[in-house]
């Protein structure tokens, strides 16, 4: 099947910092793609690369195709808010604090499609009962709302014009947990009624194996390791990802000590990025930045010899 | 007892936003409150560091009820009960060094001074994985793990009895999370403070707890050794709560379960 979004060798710098150093990823149409990581890794400005909204003074080089049109070459805005759209992090600050959820609704449907009001307010509230929400909600200002309710409508906000690649950035991180479980429930059930793709962005290992298809772990800036959501976060083959799910506490585990990862970050220009914090680590991994193969970019897949 | 709550009640206008809750915490114990954002999980912990009034009901820190205390007191009282936040960018001075950060209150309990206080916060702040080339750092210069280490410096400083750790790991990476955790259950082998955990991560919770009380509008609705909670919960929102955490896979999406709100 050929890609809906495909992102080869993406390269993002601002100033001498080159937070995001060759990230090669794709997505296929109605598939649920996870982006994971820690801060720093380059997730999120791999996402704001796709919908060419990288903030002033960053510079990218590589190739973003989404849907046949070129994102980084050509004009974003032919893409932005018809093929692919966003939901953020937090929805108390991504909408306008001075207007009726119903006013943004129609805002983004006239500016996209030309619609009148009266066609724009229909579609609106039948968007809201997608996403299990009155149509009284229209009415509402962003204050009057909880953040479940408010991601709820940023979500039927996204989907208003039909995209066919939604980028959910930390979607439900700034959620309560029985909220966010909703949340991505509706996620979920909205992707299978409608067949769009989802780049799920997130630090969060557990919310990816839940709903991701495929994932692609980063780390420093590049892909660690990539592959079906759950042979990847149940049988991880980098050493960077067994390191990070082995921090995890989790409810099924015993007690005890975590596994904690030694050191910080480093962005070194040779060898593996990892090297430093690996307990696998041989010459070869300081000298020769390992390729991607078979989805894992380490010199020792699975544990040194 | 460290702590003991009773009949604890702290209404905002016609919010109740505690509404009846007994809770004790005895010395060495990890205590844990969970609960969701409205739950009164931190107006009772605002309770318990005496900042702000109970509406009515008593809390007791070693027997001594803070409601009745006076502005002096409860300066005391907070010797005994020190809290570490979430956000230590927010919570940390910026204009102190690590060194003054953790001397000012070094100073209060020790009263030593010069090249004594010094050597004093060096021991402290090795103990929590921070040599001394910090001393000279400002918040900026850190990153949020060594912030959380230098908060929990500045609380342990006065070897308060109480900590209150209110989402102590939410702003952190997972890798970061697990050292700050390896490092409180580490702290608390060496005649450390009991803990008063606030957190809605049940996986952090069930790793640190000893016993657990789940908030769900201002009451106490269920409250168990930690082992017992998250093997046979009661409650139905306890069950909604563990339902709720991820990481069990695409099946474990299918089944809606438990009461929607």
């Amino acid at each position: 099947m050929s890609d809906l979004l495909s992102v080869e060798d993406l390269e993002v710098s601002i100033g001498a910092v080159r937070p995001v150093r060759g990230v090669s990823l794709r997505v296929a149409p109605g598939e649920i793609v996870g982006v994971v990581g820690e801060t720093g890794c380059g997730k999120t400005l791999t996402g704001l690369a796709v919908l060419g909204l990288l903030p002033p003074g960053a510079r990218a080089s590589g190739r973003v195709v989404l849907g046949g049109d070129d994102v980084l070459g050509g004009d974003p805005r032919a893409v932005r808010g018809r093929k692919v759209t966003m939901v953020f992090q937090n929805p108390g600050t991504a909408f306008d604090p001075v207007t009726t959820i119903g006013g943004q609704f129609a805002r983004v449907l006239r500016a996209h499609t030309g619609c009148s009001r009266r066609a724009a307010r229909a579609r609106a509230a039948e968007l809201l009962t997608a996403v299990e929400l009155p149509e009284r909600v229209l009415d509402n200002y962003p204050h009057q709302l909880s953040g479940g309710m408010l991601q709820r409508c940023m979500i039927a906000l996204a989907l208003s014009c039909e995209p066919s690649l939604v980028i959910a950035d930390e979607a439900t991180t700034a959620l309560d947990v029985t909220v966010a479980r909703q949340i991505l429930r509706l996620l979920l059930r909205l992707q299978r009624e409608h067949g769009f793709g989802v780049m799920f962005v997130t630090h969060n290992l557990a919310e990816a194996r839940d709903i991701c298809d495929r994932v692609y772990v980063l780390y420093a800036g590049r892909v660690a390791e990539e592959g079906m959501a759950h042979a990847v976060l149940d049988r991880p083959r980098h050493p960077y990802t067994r390191a990070l799910l082995a921090a995890l506490p989790r409810l099924d585990a015993p007690r005890g000590r975590l596994a904690s990862i030694p050191g910080s970050v480093s962005h070194a220009e040779v060898g593996c990025s990892f090297a430093e914090r690996c307990p696998d680590a041989k010459d070869v991994c300081r000298a020769e930045t390992p390729p991607a193969h078979d989805g894992v970019a380490c010199h020792f897949p699975g544990g040194a010899p | 007892m460290i702590l003991s709550v009773t009949g604890l009640v702290k209404t905002f206008g016609s919010v109740r936003a505690v509404d009846g809750v007994d809770l004790s915490v005895a010395a060495g114990e990890t205590y844990a409150v969970v609960g969701e954002s409205g739950s009164g999980k931190t107006t009772l912990a605002r309770c318990v560091l005496g900042l702000i009034r109970p509406t009515s009901g008593s809390v007791l820190v070693e027997g001594d009820d803070t409601a009745t205390m006076r502005p002096g007191d409860l300066r005391l009282l907070r010797r005994r009960v020190q809290i570490v936040f979430q956000n230590p960018h927010a919570s940390l001075n910026p204009r102190m060094t690590v060194e003054r950060l953790v001397a000012e209150p070094m100073r209060l309990r020790t009263g030593s001074k010069g090249a004594a206080l010094r050597d004093e916060v060096v021991a402290d702040l090795d103990r929590l994985g921070l040599g001394p080339a910090h001393l000279s750092r400002y918040p900026h210069e850190l990153s949020g793990g060594q912030l959380q280490r230098v908060a929990l410096a500045r609380a342990l400083a006065l070897r308060p009895r109480l900590l209150v750790l209110d989402e102590p790991t939410s702003a952190l990476d997972v890798s970061v999370q697990a050292q700050i955790l390896n490092l409180l259950a580490d702290l608390r082998t060496h005649d450390g403070p009991a803990y008063l955990l606030i957190s809605h991560d049940l996986a952090v919770v069930r790793h640190l707890a000893d016993r657990v009380g789940v908030m769900y509008r201002g009451r106490l609705v269920e409250e168990a050794p930690a082992d017992r909670l998250f093997a046979e919960p009661a409650h139905d929102y306890t069950r909604r709560l563990l339902d709720s955490v991820p990481g069990r896979g695409r099946e474990s999406m299918e089944t809606a379960h438990g009461v929607e709100p």
